[in-house]
C-alpha cells in the first residue's frame, strides 16, 4: 500500500492500482524525473537504499517492489 | 608549498534558450516537470561554429586582459573538455598559438566531464609544486549542447554551454591556495553518461545515425550524447556525501571549518539533497544554474567565478569544490584564500567573437 501511495503521488494519478506490471509504457507521467522521485520516496519510506544499477534499469513496479524487505 | 587561484573568469555563448521554446517543441508538461526538479530556467547555448575552444579562448582573454597578465609569463596550459575541437591535435595546443604563449610553454587536454575542474586543479597544482611550471592557465570548457539531439528533451533543457579561465600561482602566503584533493572513479557506471559512436570503439556508420526512441520519447543516435537519468542522479545524492565526509575526515576537517561549499551545478534538487545530507548551513550554499544550464566541465569553475564576483570569497576563507559526473567519476578541490584576496575580475563574460 505504501508503494502505491507513493506511485500515485510522483505520478499525480490519485487512482492509480499499483500492480507488479505497471510499467513506464503505461503511463505518459511516467518519465525519468518521476522514476527519481520514486526510488528516492521508497528509500525513504522503506529505510532503505536501491542499488544504482537497479535504478537505471528500472522500468515496472514489480522492479521495485522485488527489492524492498 | 602549494598552487593558489589568483584570477577566475568565465565566458558564455550570449544566445538563450528559453522555456517558452523548448515548451513549443516538448510541450508545456515535460518541460514544467523538468524545471521543477532542475531549477534550470534558461541556458546559454553556442551557435553553430562557436566551439568550446572559442569560448575558453573568451575567458582567458579576458582574464589576461584584466589583470593585465603578460600572456609570456604562462608557463603551462591544460585544456580540459570532453568537446574539443579536434581528436587529434590537442586543442590546448591550437589555443596556446592563438593566446600567444611562448613556445615552452606545457599545453596538453584533459579529457574529463563533468567533475574535470578538480582533476584540472591537481594536475596543475602538481606541477607547480613540483617545479615545472610557474604560472598556469587552466581552461575548463564545454559545448554539450552540440552534441545533444535536438528531440531529446531530458538534456536539451539541462546542459548550457560555457568556459572558464582560471589563473594558477605559487602561492605566497603559508598554508593558502589548494589544500587537498579527493578524485575517484567508478567505471561501472560508464554506460550512464555516454556518446556511443564518439571513437575507436564504435565507428560512426549509417547504423550510428539512426534515430531512435526511449521510453519517455526522447530521441537520439549513438552519435548523441545519451544519460539514464536516473541512475546518475542516484548515483549523485547516494555517493557524493559519503564521499565528501570521507574526504573531510582525512583532511581532519569538518563541515563546520568550510566557508563555503560549491557543488557541481547539475540540478538544483541533486544539489540540495547533498547539501541537506550533510547539514551545509544555508550561508554556506551558492548556486548559478538557473540561468546558464548545466555547463559539464565549466560547471564548478564557473561558479566559482560567479561567487567571487558576488562577493562571497572572503579572504583567509575555506572553499569546498566538488565535482562529479561521467566516468562515472569525482573530484574534490579544497582552497584557502589568502589574506589579501584579489578583486574579482568583473568584466564582461558574454561570448563575442573577435
Amino acid at each position: 500500500m505504501r508503494l502505491q501511495e507513493i506511485f500515485r503521488e510522483a505520478l499525480d494519478l490519485p487512482e492509480l492500482q499499483l500492480t507488479d506490471n505497471f510499467s513506464m509504457a503505461d503511463c505518459a507521467a511516467w518519465d525519468s524525473v518521476a522514476t527519481v522521485q520514486i526510488v528516492l520516496a521508497t528509500e525513504a519510506a522503506f529505510n532503505m537504499r536501491v542499488p544504482t544499477e537497479k535504478v537505471a534499469t528500472l522500468h515496472c513496479a514489480g522492479d521495485i517492489l522485488e527489492l524492498l524487505p | 608549498m602549494s598552487a593558489v587561484i589568483s584570477a577566475l573568469h568565465y565566458c558564455v555563448p550570449a544566445e538563450r534558450l528559453t522555456q517558452a521554446e523548448l515548451t513549443a517543441r516538448f510541450g508545456a508538461g515535460p518541460v514544467q516537470s523538468i524545471a521543477k526538479m532542475s531549477g534550470i530556467l534558461e541556458r546559454r547555448v553556442a551557435p553553430p561554429g562557436v566551439t568550446a575552444a572559442d569560448l575558453a579562448y573568451g575567458a582567458a582573454r579576458g582574464l589576461l586582459a584584466a589583470r593585465a597578465v603578460d600572456a609570456a609569463t604562462i608557463d603551462l596550459l591544460i585544456f580540459a573538455s570532453q568537446t574539443p575541437d579536434f581528436q587529434i591535435p590537442a586543442t590546448a595546443c591550437v589555443l596556446q598559438h592563438r593566446l600567444g604563449l611562448r613556445m615552452d610553454c606545457a599545453a596538453f587536454d584533459l579529457n574529463q566531464g563533468c567533475s574535470a575542474y578538480p582533476y584540472a586543479l591537481a594536475v596543475a597544482d602538481g606541477l607547480i609544486t613540483s617545479g615545472v611550471a610557474k604560472r598556469a592557465l587552466v581552461l575548463n570548457a564545454d559545448t554539450v549542447s552540440h552534441v545533444i539531439h535536438p528531440q531529446d528533451r531530458s538534456l536539451l533543457a539541462l546542459h548550457g554551454d560555457g568556459a572558464a579561465a582560471t589563473l594558477l600561482e605559487p602561492a605566497v602566503e603559508e598554508n593558502t591556495g589548494l589544500r587537498g584533493f579527493a578524485l575517484g572513479s567508478d567505471g561501472s557506471g560508464a554506460p550512464y553518461i555516454c556518446m556511443p559512436a564518439s571513437g575507436a570503439r564504435q565507428p560512426r556508420s549509417e547504423v550510428t545515425r539512426r534515430e531512435k526512441s526511449d521510453e519517455a520519447g526522447n530521441v537520439r543516435t549513438d552519435e548523441h550524447l545519451g544519460m539514464n537519468g536516473p541512475a546518475v542522479f542516484h548515483f549523485s545524492v547516494s555517493r557524493m556525501p559519503d564521499i565528501i565526509r570521507g574526504a573531510l575526515q582525512k583532511w581532519g576537517l569538518t563541515v563546520e571549518d568550510l566557508d563555503l561549499v560549491l557543488l557541481h551545478q547539475a540540478n538544483r534538487m541533486m544539489v540540495d539533497l547533498i547539501y541537506k545530507s550533510l547539514k551545509i548551513a544555508e550561508g554556506k550554499r551558492f548556486y548559478f544554474m538557473e540561468t546558464v544550464g548545466n555547463l559539464a566541465g565549466a560547471s564548478v569553475a564557473v561558479v566559482l567565478a560567479e561567487a567571487w564576483r558576488q562577493g562571497r570569497l572572503k579572504p583567509g576563507s575555506l572553499t569546498l569544490l566538488v565535482a562529479f559526473g561521467n566516468g562515472l567519476s569525482w573530484g574534490l578541490a579544497l582552497h584557502r584564500w589568502p589574506s589579501e584576496l584579489p578583486p574579482p575580475v568583473s568584466a564582461p563574460v558574454d561570448y563575442a567573437a573577435e
